[in-house]
């Protein structure tokens, strides 16, 4: 009860003697609410190239490109699509028959990633600054697969 | 199938662990099948505020492949199950929590929910429950340092295409300089299910011989009031409200009276027993 006491008269006091000298951050406010709208991204197009450059800011990477497991290339956001699908193929063929239960493939060169990842039948070449985990791979690999498999692009 | 939610806020100390263990006891209390999992496996603590420490067979050992996900299910308080991470560091480096949405798929179907503590920052352990959830319930406290991150664990949920439910703000003193709900809704464009106030109670849920979480030692305080209307809006169910505080003022006073005279009841315990039956 001496507690409820206290803490009234402290609210009481606070409040005619005006203790509360905190101010909203309204500088904060400002910087964050433009924030969320940077990072909104509209993946709702029918043009491939488009969609996958928005990819690309949405998980900040640098370079997608989509190969079949044979070296076929599908769809990719890079002019040399023929050679990284040839090459990103071979060299993941290569690895999971050295390591066969190989979950992807990851070669820093040049200060830059460039990493493989299978899911279903294909291959995800990707290239960035800094490492994706396995977990951001596959959900990329899933807007890749969903968007192909709606527009029958596969 | 149950539903699964990771609790994030990008900050650490913004009260995740706290509010994980009594919205899940919350929930359970509602006859809800509840599983609770200590996703923060380098700096896991759900097990101590469930004083469930002393599990022999953790998340960390289901993990590395040399346990199965059934023998590392306790029972907890008020019917909760409960995932404890183990705290040795040795361990921690060699999990690999990537494999920690193929555990929770394999439970789903034996609870309602399942609730993951996750660690503070988006790093790898965090992306690997965000992953495995089907929702995320955001929290934070009414700062705006707490705000900055807690916007990027909502950009980093949807780039896993993982969909946001609402926030909790926790903390929330009434301060003129706090952020209010009104504004927290705005910036992020969600919800706000429950505003914990900050609550004493909380604090001493650690500082007592048998740590419990408030839900179940004075589930009537203001912050467990909060949780408990969180609870109700995250199940859809309409709750009656645990309210073991609302007694006029001659009732408190008789009854803090009386106390002096009473000898103190034993909290209850939750005993690190393995769960024999599991519900399907």
């Amino acid at each position: 009860m001496f507690k409820a006491a206290k803490s009234l008269v402290k609210k009481f006091a606070t409040k005619v003697l005006d203790l509360d000298d905190t101010v909203k951050p309204l500088s904060h406010l400002e910087l964050f609410e433009d924030y969320l709208d940077k990072f909104e991204f509209d993946t709702n197009t029918p043009d491939v190239l488009k969609f996958l450059n928005i990819l690309k800011k949405k998980h900040l990477v640098d370079d997608i490109v989509v190969a079949t497991q044979n070296g076929s290339s599908v769809v990719s956001t890079n002019g040399n699509s023929v050679t990284t699908a040839v090459s990103g193929a071979a060299m993941f063929n290569y690895i999971q028959s050295e390591h066969p239960k190989s979950e992807s493939v990851m070669i820093k060169s040049n200060g830059q990633w460039n990493m493989i990842f299978p899911d279903k039948d294909k291959l995800y070449i990707v290239k960035a600054s800094s490492d994706l985990s396995v977990t951001e791979m596959r959900s990329l690999a899933k807007e890749i697969d969903t968007f192909l498999e709606t527009r029958n692009l596969n | 199938m149950g539903r699964v939610i990771s609790l994030i806020s990008g900050k650490g100390g913004v009260g995740k662990t706290t509010i994980t263990a009594n919205l899940g006891i919350a929930l359970a209390k509602r006859n809800l099948n509840v599983c609770l999992i200590d996703a923060d496996i380098a700096m896991a603590n759900l097990s101590l505020l469930l004083n469930m420490q002393n599990s022999p067979i953790t998340l960390h050992d289901v993990l590395l492949g040399e346990a199965n996900i059934q023998d590392a299910i306790y029972d907890g308080p008020a019917g909760v199950k409960f995932i404890p991470s183990g705290l040795s560091l040795e361990n921690y480096r060699r999990v690999d929590s990537e494999r920690l949405q193929g555990v929770v798929d394999s439970i789903k179907n034996q609870f309602d929910f399942i609730l993951l503590d996750c660690a503070a920052g988006i790093g790898k352990n965090v992306m690997a429950a965000i992953s495995a959830s089907d929702e995320i319930l955001l929290i934070t406290m009414p700062s705006s340092p707490s705000i900055a991150d807690v916007l990027k664990a909502k950009i980093t949920s949807q780039r896993l295409g993982t969909k946001v439910i609402g926030i909790m703000i926790n903390f929330m003193r009434g301060e003129k300089g706090e952020i209010k709900k009104e504004d927290v809704m705005k910036m992020l464009e969600l919800p706000v299910l429950s505003i914990v106030p900050f609550d004493d109670e909380i604090r001493k849920s650690f500082m007592q011989e048998k740590v419990m979480p408030i839900m179940i030692r004075v589930p009537g305080t203001p912050a467990g009031i909060a949780i408990q209307r969180a609870a109700a809006k995250i199940s859809g169910l309409s709750i009656k409200i645990e309210d073991s505080e609302k007694k006029g003022f001659l009732g408190r006073f008789f009854n803090r009276l009386f106390s002096v005279f009473k000898k103190k009841p034993k909290p209850t315990e939750a005993k690190p027993e393995k769960t024999k039956e599991v519900k399907k």
